[in-house]
């Protein structure tokens, strides 16, 4: 089971493979994802694949669309995830 | 995958041509023309009158033209009454910013009513109006700006501070920029505020005398080589748009239509802003990005009737299920049309299992203007074809002959669709570039750059792109102007750009480079570069993925075959190598792959 700092850190490093550019270290919990990095949806998804795989969890595609923010990460998948 | 055919079904509402066969018969543009009004007085043909002003004579300005559904905050409705006052107001800011007939005005801006109140206010001034994708980079926009050279440019705060006040001083002959408040703060120095100059501008306008000739909109759009192609449009071209719409998507004045399409690209403009308002429907304007879930929502609760989305956002719908769909009331729902990329046999399916309507795909590109080939309400669907050509429009599969002719060749063989020039929304050249225009046509034909081919009963099916340029996400790319970012980086030698094929977005933007002495490609360099690219391209056009390979494979004359780098990613087989430089040169094996 990933804790909630686990799971901010398994995001943040995805993230920073797939928008480099970004300074991620000011990157507030309720921001949201897409808009403050510009991700297009290929990003986005990539993010899923990205997130599935450094914790070892299943996102179905209901839930990631709620997947808006670190912190609706850190909610929705630190209770439940077991980290590789 | 084969799929049987979709047999059109008896609609709820008459179709507009019930009859095909008799449609392609009857049908004239003179006579498409005449169900316009034109300009009062016999004073030419005006884009922006056919789609407001001719309404609100007619008694109709009560109607509602655009019910506006914020990210934030209440829905608005604008009628079509409002809609020609606000207008009539941008005409007249214009003048007063010393706009002159043909002057350009860009924007750049979301899916938001300053847009479409832009678009046909310029149209009025008669000036000539462009949209900007605004998920492009500073580097795509300040290209474009190069070639259109508007006098003014429309967008919003946010986007200005993130893309265009680093560029702003390079920018030649832009004048005014009118910002639309978005967020917090005074505007920059050297802006203008859209809104309080709109409110302190009159609501009275005439148009002038506009010849149908007279160029209305600039499309841009990529090409395999050199800097992107600035498509022009006339006001002729509404006569198409309407026409159109009402015979590819069927729109009744009791319609409640949505396009799905970005604003910055020429579906927003010719089926988000002006088809729907010469045909006098409702148009949503939804300003928040593709949502399953919000996206049935608004088409329950807006009681849509007739829906114009993309084969990328329904792939996405797919994968969520079409139960989630089906827990949404989208009865109301009529018609489902899809443009952008060819559609799969299963999407198309889908439809009818997510909405009891299957989707109808058509095909058109900016250069034509409007909807060339289509499936039609009342003509059968063959999945996975782009459908027939409209009543009006002459097509046929061809082939290049060496002599610089063409050949039309028989149904089942694939070449290069062609369309007979003389439609209205046809394109009229690009602008500055009279020699590439000119290299469009051939035998009295237009080539599309689109390859197809015909089946016995001249469906046309879509095989792929003559050329380098890359589909994704329904937006053209242009490999050049992705390579040209991608060899500023210090460590790039050479770049060349494909489209690797992906389920979502049917291509997506991979880069090969190869590097300079003395670098290594390492994880580090690899996101260095496509910081750099993302930082000046935007998340819409920078690569997704990025490979270091020794060296590129390059012709004979120099130039990066990126037919074969494509055909080494797929494992195809490369093809015709006598071209090659060095044909056993180093292998194409992807040293690193990101993400």
């Amino acid at each position: 089971m990933a804790t909630r700092e686990e799971v901010r850190a398994a995001a943040v490093a995805v993230l920073g493979g797939i928008a480099p550019e970004a300074d991620l270290t000011a990157l507030g919990a309720d921001v949201p994802l897409r808009r403050a990095l510009d991700l297009d949806s290929v990003d986005f998804q990539n993010f899923l694949i990205g997130l599935t795989k450094a914790l070892g969890v299943e996102i179905a595609d209901r839930e990631a669309a709620a997947l808006t923010t670190l912190a609706a990460c850190m909610d929705r998948l630190a209770a439940r995830s077991s980290p590789r | 995958m084969a799929l049987d055919a979709i047999p059109a079904v008896v609609p709820a509402v008459a179709p507009n041509m019930p009859d095909y066969a008799l449609a392609r018969r009857e049908f004239s543009w003179a006579q498409a023309r005449a169900a316009l009004d034109g300009l009062p007085g016999g004073r030419g043909l005006n884009i922006a009158h056919e789609a407001v002003d001719r309404h609100v004579r007619a008694g109709r300005g009560p109607r509602v033209a655009v019910r506006y559904l914020p990210l934030s905050g209440r829905r608005q409705e604008i009628t079509f009454a409002g809609l020609a006052r606000s207008t009539n107001r941008f005409a007249n800011l214009l003048g007063r910013l010393g706009v002159a007939p043909g002057d350009r005005v860009f924007a750049c801006l979301g899916r938001v009513p300053e847009l479409v109140i832009a678009a046909l206010g310029t149209l009025k001034a008669r000036a000539v109006f462009a949209p900007l994708f605004s998920a492009f980079g500073p580097e795509p926009l300040r290209a474009r700006v190069a070639i259109g050279r508007p006098k003014v440019l429309v967008t919003a705060q946010s986007l200005y501070r993130q893309k265009i006040a680093a560029i702003r001083a390079g920018l030649e002959g832009l004048e005014h920029v009118l910002l639309v408040r978005d967020e917090p703060g005074a505007l920059p120095v050297g802006t203008l505020d859209f809104h309080a100059l709109l409110r302190a501008a009159s609501p009275a306008f005439t148009i002038e005398a506009t010849d149908p000739e007279d160029a209305a909109l600039l499309h841009f759009t990529s090409g395999t080589t050199g800097r992107p192609k600035a498509a022009v449009h006339v006001h002729e071209a509404v006569v198409a748009h309407h026409a159109t719409g009402l015979l590819a998507l069927d729109l009744h004045p009791d319609d409640v239509f949505w396009c799905t399409a970005d604003p910055g690209w020429v579906t927003g403009t010719s089926y988000g802003i002006i088809a729907p308002l010469t045909c006098g429907v409702k148009s949503i304007l939804d300003e928040g990005d593709f949502d399953a879930e919000r996206w049935y929502a608004i088409v329950a609760g807006e009681r849509v009737t007739v829906w114009y989305t993309a084969p990328t956002a329904i792939r996405m719908m797919m994968r969520l299920g079409a139960e989630v769909a089906r827990r949404h009331d989208t009865s109301r729902l009529r018609f489902l049309a899809s443009v952008g990329e060819p559609l799969a046999p299963e999407a198309v399916a889908w439809g009818s299992k997510a909405f009891g309507l299957p989707f109808h795909d058509n095909w058109w590109q900016t250069e034509t203007g409007g909807i060339m080939i289509a499936n039609f309400p009342a003509t059968e669907i063959r999945p996975g074809s782009m459908g027939l050509p409209l009543p009006g429009i002459e097509a046929a599969v061809v082939e290049r002959r060496a002599d610089g002719g063409v050949r039309v060749l028989p149904p089942g063989m694939q070449g290069e669709i062609a369309l007979r020039p003389g439609w209205p929304s046809m394109f009229r050249g690009y602008l500055g570039d009279p020699a590439r225009y000119r290299g469009c046509f051939a035998d009295g034909w237009y080539l599309t750059g689109d390859l197809a081919r015909r089946d016995d009963d001249g469906y046309f099916w879509f095989v792929g792109r003559a050329d380098d340029v890359i589909k994704s996400s329904g937006h053209l790319i242009g490999p050049f102007e992705v390579e040209s970012v991608l060899l500023e980086h210090e460590a790039v030698a050479e770049a060349g750009v494909i489209g690797r094929p992906d389920p979502a977005a049917f291509e997506i933007v991979k880069a090969f480079v190869s590097l300079k002495p003395g670098y290594a490609g390492d994880e580090a360099l690899q996101r260095g570069i496509l910081a750099l690219a993302r930082r000046r391209l935007g998340a819409a056009v920078a690569p997704k993925e990025l490979a270091f390979l020794p060296a590129l494979p390059r012709t004979r004359s120099g130039k990066i075959m990126r037919r074969l780098l494509k055909a080494r990613e797929l494992g195809l087989p490369e093809g015709d190598l006598s071209t090659l430089e060095n044909p056993d040169g180093p292998a194409a094996s992807p040293r690193a792959t990101a993400p």
